[in-house]
């Protein structure tokens, strides 16, 4: 043994957990315990009166027809201005809800993106999640298009390419309130799963999930996995997952289902949010 | 949670390692934080089921890392200047922490880049292999071989 180990461990062997520390460890452990058993109680008699409520719950409907009020009539102009109002206000109506996000399409893998598809299957807007997302959307103009013909184009990008090697992982993941319109893209992501050159799943989720995701850096897939693995491994950060790749965390989760088989896809999820 | 026999057996068994994890990335007062944080931590969730002591104190040198890095990336987002508080005397009357070796040591360590730290702790102090390192903080081998390396020689330049 050197002199310099000699010297650290002198130095090391000096360092002890400093006096009282392990007591107030306990003590504030012992706290949390005393919270976790005060509130589980709480939480079954408010599971217990939403029940409650939930079965005596009565709807009531109250239908009152106001009096048609007697018009004087108008004079024709006032119509020609009226017809054109509306015409203006349509169009501005029609081009908010085209505009307006349905559903939204993630997709991980590293990269992450999101689409935002409008009632009629139409991508209305693009979203990077992550650096490498930014350099996939730079590589396809999707915008506009129909989401069949967005994820098939941006699949055969050359970015894709360089991604979605043999042994990478990627998910798609639709957040959607309106059920048919969700299992219509679901059908849509699965298609287009069919032709990657890697292992593949889709999944649905809820627009919570995609909020938390979003706020954490990743799409809702990747946080989905990524909650799984802190879940069993405290010693890995969300932020830690969130620099890593499908693959990395589900390896990490001890799933082997990317090592080289193939074409595969996966298809989980179908109720918004998995069981817990 | 866990029970409280457990955590006092921890705390008993590897309380020691995980409080030299914490002085050597954090000034005393915020170690303490970041011990009783790791202790939180392991106390709180029952997974995962450690096959033996080796194990659990893997992992609570993992977790105190972790702990650790995240306590020093948010003073360097609130720009708080550790070197402020860096001069770690005990409060009077807290005569666990001799001083002058002890810190000269101690202020070696944490003048060396933050990734390094916890490798050299473990491969200088607690004997641990390269992979054995490599495995508990999900590095390269090689990288961990690097730090050690240059922790090493950065560490030898400073106290020499």
């Amino acid at each position: 043994m050197t002199t310099f180990d000699d010297r650290m461990k002198e130095a090391f062997d000096e360092m002890a957990v400093p006096a009282g520390l392990n007591e107030r460890t306990l003590a504030r452990i012992e706290e949390m315990r005393a919270s976790v058993e005060a509130q589980a109680p709480a939480e079954e008699a408010a599971q217990s009166a939403r029940a409650s409520e939930a079965q005596g719950a009565v709807v009531r409907f109250e239908d009152v027809r106001p009096a048609a009020p007697r018009r004087k009539a108008a004079p024709r102009w006032a119509f020609a201005v009226a017809a054109c109002m509306l015409v203006v206000c349509l169009g501005i109506g029609f081009t908010s809800w085209w505009n307006r996000p349905a559903a939204y399409i993630s997709m991980d893998m590293n990269p992450s993106i999101e689409l935002a598809v409008n009632a009629r299957d139409v991508v209305v807007a693009t979203n990077a999640i992550n650096e490498d997302g930014e350099t996939l959307l730079a590589s396809a103009s999707l915008v506009g298009k129909k989401c069949d013909v967005a994820l098939e184009e941006l699949m055969q990008s050359e970015a894709f390419a360089e991604y979605a090697v043999e042994g990478s992982y990627l998910e798609l993941g639709v957040v959607c309130d309106n059920e048919q319109l969700g299992q219509r893209l679901m059908g849509l992501c699965e298609a287009a799963c069919a032709t990657a050159p890697c292992e593949t799943a889709c999944a649905t989720a809820s627009e919570e999930e995609r909020l938390a995701a979003l706020d954490s850096g990743m799409g809702v897939c990747k946080y989905r996995s990524a909650l799984e693995l802190v879940e069993s491994d405290p010693s890995m950060t969300l932020e830690e997952c969130s620099h890593m790749s499908m693959r990395e965390i589900r390896e990490h989760l001890g799933y082997d289902d990317y090592r080289g088989s193939g074409h595969g896809s996966g298809h989980h999820g179908q109720h918004s949010g998995r069981s817990a | 949670m866990r029970s409280s026999k457990d955590i006092e057996a921890a705390l008993e068994t590897h309380g020691a390692t995980v409080w030299r994890v914490c002085a050597i990335h954090l000034p005393f007062h915020d170690a303490q934080d970041a011990y009783q944080e790791t202790f939180v931590k392991f106390a709180a969730s029952d997974t995962p089921v450690f096959e033996d002591a080796e194990h659990e104190k893997a992992w609570l040198i993992r977790v105190a890392t972790n702990v650790c890095k995240d306590m020093l990336k948010a003073h360097a987002r609130k720009a708080v200047s550790l070197d402020a508080a860096e001069v770690q005397l005990p409060e009077s009357g807290d005569v666990d922490q001799p001083i002058s070796r002890t810190q000269e040591v101690l202020d070696a360590i944490r003048d060396i880049p933050e990734p390094a730290r916890t490798p050299l702790f473990l491969s200088v102090y607690e004997g641990y292999t390269s992979r054995e390192i490599a495995e508990m903080l999900d590095s390269p081998m090689g990288t961990v071989d690097s730090w050690i390396a240059r922790g090493k020689k950065k560490l030898r330049e400073a106290l020499s």
